[in-house]
């Protein structure tokens, strides 16, 4: 039964902690441009997060020339770190342009749910934040409903919130 | 019969000790000690530790002990 | 090395030439990183001609530093520096921001600006790389839209990324008003020290910086996992009560409960208005509850909203010092008003505290009669929204009263009182030109310590507040350390807690009495600094004292008729520089420099006047 990490921006403080812990879980230090989970807070008080929604048709594993990506018991997208040229096609073919290739670093990045266990949904919950929660996936393709550009969603929030539009 | 001696770095005046029947929570003793003490001191920014090991608040203690307590902001 | 990179990167603003600085380790040792490193990388290049350099001249370098502590430790800030055109020493300013965690993932401790722009300018540093680039499409914004405009700008103009972080300066730091801040994230400000009118005086309008690297390599990985976790929890648990209120609960508890409050510059410390509480800002003016700062367990922000007549005005709780300086002590007693000020105050990159304090003096002098509705040109009455607005606005552009009152309350206090022949400074409350933090030391209750300002190398600096014993968490070389480390007081544990976090990252294996010695020595160079002072301010021994305010007795609530007496302070300040090593003067003697590893700085003390 595949898990997927549920989101509510609206509970998320912008605290990053996420980030933090889940670049320590997968390169043991603190490096947040490595962490698999982003939060974008492009206006202040209206954080957005980004993370893989781990789409039903997964482009990104079919768009792989060198077939280095594919789909764990947990339905989450694992990366052959030996196999990854690097090349982007997954960062272009998914909607969201998730994945991401950092310098100095071997192998494109993407949340692989921690075997089962998000080191990032641990946190915020141990924080008493809730924004991440761990559910079943949710069916019907409803999460690619998930993918908007951070400044796209960062503009629905505040204009929800001002009450009017700018 | 544990007697908890506490020590706040903020307060001139030595050492305050308190004698419990019983097993008592951090908390408890320092509800006891800063009805003792003059200036007001805001919970959250008091640190209680027993040697070397920092207490929380649901900790229990059943021996006689010496707690220090640090304050580690003022304002905000 | 571990836990920094031993580098800062500078920049000359005039050429646009960036160069990398070597530090060596035991700078860090000696002093961390933060206000400890700035004070004495300031004190090293300019200690000689310190007494000369403006502070608002592009001589005068900005500083933007990390620590050690830095991206390890839960929660952040920043260190903001340079030389103070408030107090004319170093005042060791923070302010929440990212840009800490991405210059360290940059590979840099921090960020030096030399020089000045010719015209407007930000500055963009990716991945090291600095990029200089014409700001003149956002100066003069502030607020929201300059975040908003920013944001766009940073995409087109250099294909930045989506929430890159950045500092800025409103309109109040571009017109080199001295109680102008440096900027962030809204409603965040470095405003002890007036470093947003050093950043105006270089054209400086906003740096972003982005750093796609790790954070440089620790002594002992292996425990930091563990610890950092541990720390998140044990001060989440503590920190219960502050997630939800954060420091807002204070305008209930420190007005209404210690009596320690400003009202209508300082007459007063008590109010009895309920709804000027936590509970009523919570209730009519929060939106959005947590709000956090990068890696924080806290939370201890708000949004906040009000609309008023067709315009909508955001910020943060506000927290008590805002609540206090643009509430009670300017006669408001309304949160949504409040609310108001707050916003407007962030969107023109004004420090609540100074700006609010010296528009309390200003009332004060009205009241009195010495301003006139002439000179002003218009009624300045307590708790008027609309006349508060207008003169907050006047100081932030230097219009009319505004320009004597944007050079901060112990300026304005002396240009007054020559222009007027009487003398304005009893209504000045305010420490070696930096005004006091809402905390006062009346009913002693609240900062029970006479000295917290008095004998401050920072001033009426609240958050590095002198105190005994000199080498414990009451003192302000506890401060100095967690201004050094650079952390935020409200995610520390305790000292020998932040002192094993320090040693697990550098290796240094530092005892709890090395450590207050370095927040010693931090202090000692600020505090010659001090001493030299100048150009246009200088103090001695006799300002090393409160406001003469603070010794009037309390006129209202439970702790009607309390005060300090000047005794008791001048006993306290002769033990205090004993304890600390200075002489009767309060000047750091050449010994207790030897003792700390300043030797170096002995001959500035030839500068010193008596």
């Amino acid at each position: 039964m595949p898990i997927w990490i549920l989101r509510d921006f609206s509970k998320c403080s912008s605290c990053k902690l996420c980030e933090i812990v889940c670049s320590l879980k997968h390169e043991n230090m603190v490096w947040p441009e490595a962490a698999r989970i982003r939060v974008y807070e492009i206006i202040p008080g209206l954080p957005v997060i980004s993370l893989c929604v781990q789409c039903d048709d997964y482009p990104c594993v079919s768009s792989c020339p060198f077939q280095a990506l594919s789909v764990g018991e947990h339905g989450e997208v694992l990366v052959d770190k030996e196999k990854c040229t690097m090349c982007g096609a997954c960062v272009t073919a998914c909607p969201g342009n998730i994945p991401r290739i950092l310098p100095g670093k071997q192998g494109v990045i993407i949340c692989n749910l921690c075997n089962g266990e998000p080191e990032c949904v641990k946190v915020c919950s141990e924080m008493g934040y809730h924004a991440l929660q761990l559910v079943n996936k949710p069916e019907g393709g409803v999460v690619k409903n998930y993918l908007v550009k951070p400044e796209e969603a960062s503009t629905k929030l505040l204009v929800k919130m001002m009450g009017e539009a700018e | 019969m544990p007697e908890i001696c506490v020590k706040a770095t903020w307060v001139d005046e030595g050492t305050l000790c308190f004698n419990y029947e019983d097993c008592v929570k951090v908390e408890k003793i320092l509800a006891d000690f800063f009805k003792n003490v003059e200036a007001s001191v805001q919970r959250e920014s008091v640190v209680a530790r027993l040697e070397e090991r920092l207490l929380s608040s649901d900790e229990v203690l059943c021996q006689d002990s010496s707690i220090r307590l640090s304050r580690v902001f003022k304002g905000g | 090395m571990k836990g920094f990179w031993g580098r800062l990167l500078e920049v000359d603003l005039a050429t646009g030439v960036a160069h990398v600085l070597e530090i060596p380790e035991k700078a860090y040792r000696m002093f961390l990183g933060g206000r400890g490193l700035a004070t004495y990388l300031l004190a090293k290049k300019y200690g000689e001609k310190w007494r000369l350099l403006d502070p608002l001249s592009p001589e005068n370098p900005l500083m933007l530093l990390t620590g050690p502590l830095t991206g390890y430790y839960p929660g952040v800030k920043l260190s903001v520096t340079g030389k103070s055109p408030q107090s004319n020493s170093v005042v060791g300013s923070v302010v929440s921001s990212e840009v800490a965690v991405e210059l360290k993932a940059s590979g840099f401790d921090g960020l030096v600006l030399k020089g000045g722009c010719e015209k407007p300018c930000y500055i963009y540093v990716e991945n090291g790389r600095v990029h200089l680039r014409d700001a003149s499409d956002i100066w003069g914004l502030g607020g929201l839209k300059l975040i908003k405009k920013f944001h766009s700008i940073l995409k087109e103009d250099v294909n930045g990324e989506p929430g890159t972080p950045f500092v800025y300066i409103g309109p109040a730091g571009e017109n080199k008003v001295r109680t102008a801040a440096v900027m962030s994230k809204l409603a965040h400000a470095a405003g002890y020290g007036g470093y947003g009118a050093v950043m105006g005086v270089k054209k400086v309008k906003a740096i972003a910086v982005k750093g796609y690297g790790s954070l440089p390599s620790i002594y002992d990985p292996e425990s930091l996992s563990s610890l950092f976790r541990s720390t998140l929890r044990n001060v989440r648990e503590r920190m219960k009560r502050f997630r939800q209120w954060g420091t807002t609960e204070g305008t209930w508890y420190t007005g209404y409960y210690l009596s320690s409050m400003p009202v209508r510059n300082w007459q007063e410390e008590w109010h009895d208005v309920k709804n000027f509480s936590h509970v009523g800002f919570e209730l009519e003016t929060w939106v959005k509850n947590p709000w956090a700062d990068w890696g924080c367990p806290v939370a201890c922000m708000k949004l906040s909203l009000v609309k008023r007549e067709g315009e909508v005005y955001v910020t943060d709780n506000p927290d008590y010092e805002m609540a206090a300086y643009l509430g009670s002590n300017l006669g408001v007693f309304n949160p949504k008003e409040t609310v108001l000020l707050s916003s407007l105050a962030d969107e023109l990159g004004l420090c609540g505290i100074q700006t609010g304090n010296v528009m309390g003096f200003a009332i004060e002098l009205y009241e009195k009669g010495v301003l006139t509705r002439d000179e002003v040109g218009y009624e300045l009455k307590w708790g008027d929204v609309e006349c508060l607005a207008r003169l907050m606005r006047d100081i932030a552009h230097r219009r009319g009263i505004g320009e004597v009152l944007a050079e901060g309350t112990y300026r304005a206090a002396r240009i007054l009182s020559e222009q007027k022949g009487v003398d304005l400074t009893r209504y000045a409350v305010q420490v070696k030109g930096i005004t006091v933090g809402a905390h006062g030391v009346r009913s002693r209750r609240d900062y029970p310590q006479p000295i917290s300002y008095a004998l401050s190398a920072q001033g009426g600096d609240h958050t590095s507040v002198a105190g005994f014993p000199v080498d414990s968490t009451e003192s302000e070389t506890w401060y100095a350390i967690l201004d050094s480390g650079v952390v935020c007081m409200f995610t520390v544990l305790d000292d020998k807690g932040l002192l094993e976090y320090l040693n697990i990252i550098t290796g240094w294996g530092l005892n709890l009495n090395e450590f207050y010695s370095i927040g010693r020595r931090i202090i000692t160079l600020q505090r010659l600094l001090l001493s030299l002072g100048g150009p246009d301010a200088e103090w001695g021994v006799r300002d090393d004292d409160n406001p003469p305010r603070f010794y009037e007795p309390l006129p209202t609530g439970p702790y009607r008729g309390s005060s300090i007496g000047r005794d008791e302070v001048e006993e306290l300040k002769k033990k205090y520089y004993a304890e600390i090593g200075w002489d009767e003067r309060g000047i750091p003697t050449e010994e207790t420099l030897r003792a700390l590893g300043l030797g170096e700085f002995a001959p500035l003390l030839n500068q010193v006047r008596e």
